[in-house]
């Protein structure tokens, strides 16, 4: 057997004790014992589990024919902040743009909106994340879509010639001007100015290049080679970009005020430094803290600030799928392709609106009824259309109905099957997404099919199997109580007091939390669950992983401690949570090369 | 109008598509060609359909030998029977050895590598109740074994075309059976549009302007020599661990550089004639799903027609398929009724009547477009023999039976005979025998003296019988 222990720290001891109390196996008694595992999610700052996590298993937590997988907000080993005084800034692997990033880089590079990244294969996702630098890859077909991608944008960049030169090749020169060019464009495109070497190899080929293709030509193909090279298409940390060491920390030295400048606007705005930040680099002024988080303040006020936490939480709570939903068109003849793409809208403008106009803290997304849509899904809503046809406008949605993120029409409908909402997913969804801890998988030989739709029967009864089953019993209480809270909503969302001619049941139940006990409907859960510190430190654990496009591990322990009490302290509020990412270890410094 | 849906998008997609009816009609063009009086080159595709079956009798053959019969699941590809090699008893061991995490992913690891992976805790994802650890598979496909023996002198090594299959899980364990190497998986191409552009035209579907990049192509060449001295010079720079990264986008772009320095980015002037081509509004709009995957039929069979390739898969949607195949026209099916829930949550309610009825109709739907690739593969003659008599073409599933996720008597169904180097037109039934050796009678037959595949332990050599 190819049993796989992997080690968990952190809150995956709660999270693990609760599974071990309830009995949860990820295994269905009476049968061949599958390799069922239990996965567990950590992200705390809590108190380190050993390697073999073995200690707390012999308590009947379900590590036998399995092995324990650290869950999607999860990681390796953290452990405590023991040293805080000392620096620990942790990996830093060398990043490649993400295709957002490459879009928005070629925008504020060339001035062409095309986003010829569209039509890169898709991203792997790791994480929840686009961006993990540790998983992502280069096949052939991305290969020459960089290629083909840069070939079209420099034969576009070169149809304004002196615009993309800045200079005048009949006044001062060709030679000089394409010199001056290398120099500026190269320092736009590298996000830090062309070593001796680089340049030198630049105009070697910009000469060769004009002596058989012509001036013009030229430029255009060393504007495509710049968009191939591995300084654009990565971002490179290297002995020449470093900051100076940090004396009393041996092997540690400061991230370069080039590379302060990428990591601030690749964090905030998923795109590559504007002027004042290059200038900022340019003068020295990346050196403090301070420097660092007023240019940070600067950034978020800025609209692509809104993209990039939008981006956070369009990957996070994955509303990339709200816009591929499907529903049986008998049942819901008004949901359309078109409701779905404005329901991914509608969760994108209450996730930046929340955050950049509203209160801006975790409670408000778990909670606030206020919501932003056009006419269309208003009126499949059932509410009155702001008068908006088009964009997502403000509309507010009964307060005892509505709750933030959760009621999110396009995340319940993404929890539910073409036909019904599906309970066990809903609840799967907050223990796994917001409370980081993730249920094992079922076992090879559950039979895992929804029950069948039943106009007679409420979804609570159709599902009540899993409750009495002892087998399905212990895995499900983990997820089906909470689910069962989320009955007033029916598969695409919408609100219903009566199912099967009965009224609605919302009642459900949090165990394990740090927020435990009954509720009455998702307006209670999300009281509950915005008060919780646990929500709030797992989605930490997410930024955490968006930020630094890696997972942590023991030598971040004192950086996710200083983010979480920040986090915490500040209510919340996101927006302080990103400054204070900024701050951090892993921000600021990096090991020596 | 709201209810309409989904036939409105149905309709939107065939006024899109216009009367092109997604053939070739350029493919009969193709032939005789010039290069076919040499004997026509070998071939090998895989063809991946979802979830199994949940009924072995209605899908595997029965009877042995050459006197074998389908069942309403394959029925469909019964036209074809002389040119198919059908296998039963052959089990993916290495899948049951013990990899942890969700059960359809582990075989879709397994299904072309015969190899264990780590579950990669990174690769879990939330979606629906799939937060199941998985792992991408740790080790390289047969396919593309075989296409790096034999693709050195084709225009592309390998080509992969999908449909639909990242729609829901991305980049993904699920949505991924072609592997470069350990933990790499290689991204199908789910746009006909983009394929068609990348095979004929030299373009990708990136907005630029026709003919703009075959113009430059000279210029493309001399840009591609820069890049990859640039990488080789700032490799010097950087950790060790992140090298591994640089290298391996370098040997990709080697990639780029050679298709470049091959003359053009497009194929071969005899197939430079597909012009005309219609593509669909949108690839991944879930009711252009069927229509999506006759187009990538037809690019598929073109690319080998003109000896782009010589190793291809088609791979619709991805294992643990979570897409209603509510397009699917169940009159004459009985129990059927519509369609209404997902071809995995069917899979998964074994015993009910309208569950079983529908998976065997759903199956039934894939044979039939397995049946049109296959007839079209048919339809191509290179010079007294067929595209498909000198290819193998492997039908495969990433679980056998689906209620259980078994491995066991996995669908193994090959057509044509690359050649005449695999005994076709009958039914072998084989006792437990290792997926490896199923790979290595492949590898064996498109000549390359392997003698051992993926995790070891299982087996080596062929399967007895079936190599000519």
């Amino acid at each position: 057997m190819g049993l796989r222990m992997k080690c968990l720290a952190g809150e995956a001891l709660a999270a693990l004790s609760i599974f071990g109390l309830l009995g949860c196996t990820g295994s269905v008694p009476g049968s061949s014992p599958g390799p069922g595992s239990l996965a567990s999610a950590s992200g705390g700052d809590g108190s380190v589990v050993g390697a073999s996590g073995g200690a707390i298993g012999s308590g009947g937590a379900g590590m036998g024919p399995g092995g324990i997988v650290v869950g999607t907000g999860g990681a390796a080993v953290v452990g405590e902040c023991t040293n805080p005084g000392v620096l620990s800034p942790g990996d830093a692997p060398l990043r490649r743009l993400t295709h957002t990033e490459y879009d928005n880089t070629v925008e504020a590079l060339l001035g062409v909106n095309t986003k010829p990244a569209r039509a890169f294969p898709l991203e792997e996702r790791a994480y929840n994340f686009d961006n993990n630098a540790t998983v992502r890859s280069v096949s052939q077909i991305l290969a020459e879509q960089y290629e083909a991608a840069a070939t079209s944008l420099g034969v576009t960049a070169i149809s304004n010639l002196n615009g993309l030169l800045g200079c005048d090749p009949v006044a001062s020169g060709e030679d000089a001007c394409a010199g001056q060019f290398i120099d500026a464009f190269g320092l736009k495109s590298y996000r830090r100015p062309l070593s001796a070497a680089e340049k030198t190899r630049l105009l070697a080929f910009y000469q060769t290049s004009k002596g058989t293709e012509g001036f013009a030509n030229a430029i255009q193909m060393v504007a495509s080679a710049i968009l191939q090279t591995p300084q654009f298409l990565y971002r490179m940390e290297t002995a020449e970009t470093a900051g100076p060491a940090v004396g009393a920390a041996p092997g540690i030295i400061e991230a370069g005020p080039y590379e302060r400048a990428s990591r601030l606007s690749y964090l905030l705005t998923q795109s590559m430094p504007d002027e004042e930040l290059l200038g900022a680099a340019a003068r020295g002024e990346l050196g403090t803290k301070e420097q660092v988080v007023a240019q940070a303040q600067r950034l978020l006020t800025t609209p692509k600030a809104r993209g990039s936490v939008v981006s956070f939480h369009a990957q996070w709570l994955d509303f990339l799928s709200m816009g591929q939903l499907t529903k049986d068109a008998t049942q819901f003849p008004t949901f359309t392709p078109e409701i779905a793409g404005f329901m991914r809208q509608e969760a994108e403008a209450f996730v930046e609106h929340t955050i950049f106009d509203g209160p801006g803290d975790m409670g408000a997304l778990l909670q606030s009824p206020q919501s932003y849509m056009n006419d269309a899904l208003a009126m499949f809503y059932g509410v009155t259309p702001p008068g908006s046809p088009v964009a997502p406008a403000a509309v507010a949605l009964p307060a005892t109905q509505r709750s933030g993120l959760l009621t999110l029409a396009g995340l319940l409908g993404g929890h539910s099957t073409p036909v019904q909402g599906n309970p066990v997913t809903r609840g799967f969804f907050i223990r796994d997404s917001l409370l980081c801890q993730t249920p094992p998988a079922p076992p090879k030989n559950a039979n895992i099919m929804v029950p069948a739709f039943n106009p007679a029967l409420t979804t609570r009864e159709r599902f009540a199997a899993h409750s009495t089953d002892p087998a399905c019993r212990s895995c499900h209480q983990l997820m089906d109580p909470i689910g069962f809270g989320f009955e007033n909503y029916d598969a695409v969302g919408m609100w219903r007091d009566q199912e099967a001619g009965k009224p609605v049941d919302g009642h459900g139940e949090l165990t394990g939390t740090d927020v435990d006990g009954t509720f009455n409907g998702a307006v209670e859960l999300g009281q509950k669950l915005g008060a919780s510190k646990m929500v709030r430190d797992c989605a930490t654990t997410q930024w955490f992983h968006f930020a630094y496009g890696r997972v942590e591990t023991g030598e971040d322990a004192c950086t996710l401690q200083q983010l979480k009490t920040a986090f915490n302290a500040s209510k919340g509020n996101v927006k302080e949570l990103l400054l204070g990412i900024t701050q951090t270890d892993a921000f600021l410094f990096r090991k020596a090369p | 109008m709201n209810a309409k849906f989904p036939f409105a998008a149905r309709r939107k997609f065939l006024k899109a598509a216009g009367g092109i009816a997604v053939g070739l009609p350029f493919l009969e063009s193709l032939v005789p060609r010039a290069a076919h009086a040499a004997a026509p080159a070998s071939r090998f595709v895989v063809l991946y359909t979802p979830c199994g079956t949940n009924n072995f009798s209605l899908f595997m053959p029965q009877g042995v030998g050459a006197n074998f019969t389908l069942g309403t699941e394959s029925a469909p590809v019964l036209p074809f029977k002389n040119k198919l090699l059908a296998l039963s008893g052959i089990d993916m061991l290495s899948a049951d050895a013990g990899d942890v995490g969700d059960q359809h992913a582990v075989g879709m690891g397994h299904m072309l590598t015969c190899k264990s992976y780590e579950v990669d805790p990174k690769l879990v994802q939330a979606e629906d109740n799939t937060d199941y650890p998985v792992g991408f598979a740790n080790g390289i496909s047969v396919d593309q074994q075989i296409a790096t023996a034999v693709g050195a002198s084709s225009r592309y090594k390998s080509l992969e075309f999908g449909v639909q299959t990242s729609v829901r899980y991305g980049n993904h364990p699920f949505s991924r059976m072609v592997y470069a190497g350990p933990t790499q998986p290689v991204s199908p191409e789910d746009s006909p549009l983009a394929a068609y552009n990348r095979l004929f035209s030299g373009v990708t579907a990136a907005p630029i302007v026709p003919g703009m990049l075959d113009a430059n192509l000279a210029r493309r060449r001399s840009v591609i020599d820069y890049v990859i001295k640039e990488f080789e010079s700032v490799n010097a720079a950087v950790p060790a661990s992140d090298k591994v990264r640089l290298d391996q986008h370098l040997s990709m772009i080697r990639e780029v550089e050679r298709g470049l320095a091959s003359g053009a980015a497009a194929g071969p002037v005899s197939c430079s004639q597909a012009v005309g081509y219609m593509p669909l509004a949108d690839h991944l709009l879930h009711a252009n799903f069927p229509a999506v995957g006759k187009q990538q039929a037809d690019l598929l069979v073109l690319a080998l027609a003109c000896g782009l390739t010589r190793v291809a898969s088609l791979q619709y949607s991805y294992a643990r398929s979570l897409e209603r195949l509510e397009w699917i026209d169940t009159a004459g099916c009985g129990a059927c009724g519509s369609i209404t829930e997902d071809h995995h949550t069917i899979s998964h309610n074994g015993g009910d009547p309208t569950s079983d009825a529908q998976m065997a109709w759903i199956n039934r739907w894939y044979a039939e477009q397995v049946a049109y690739l296959i007839g079209k593969m048919d339809s191509v003659n290179e010079g007294g023999s067929t595209l498909l008599d000198n290819s193998m073409a492997f039908w495969c599933s990433e679980v056998s039976y689906a209620s259980d996720h078994s491995y066991h008597n996995i669908r193994a169904f090959i057509f044509g005979s690359g050649g005449g180097k695999i005994k076709t037109g009958q039914h072998i039934a084989f006792t437990s025998q290792p997926h490896n050796k199923l790979h290595v009678t492949f590898m064996n037959a498109m000549g390359m003296p392997v003698a051992s595949f993926g995790d070891t332990g299982f087996g080596d050599g062929p399967l007895a019988g079936v190599l000519a």
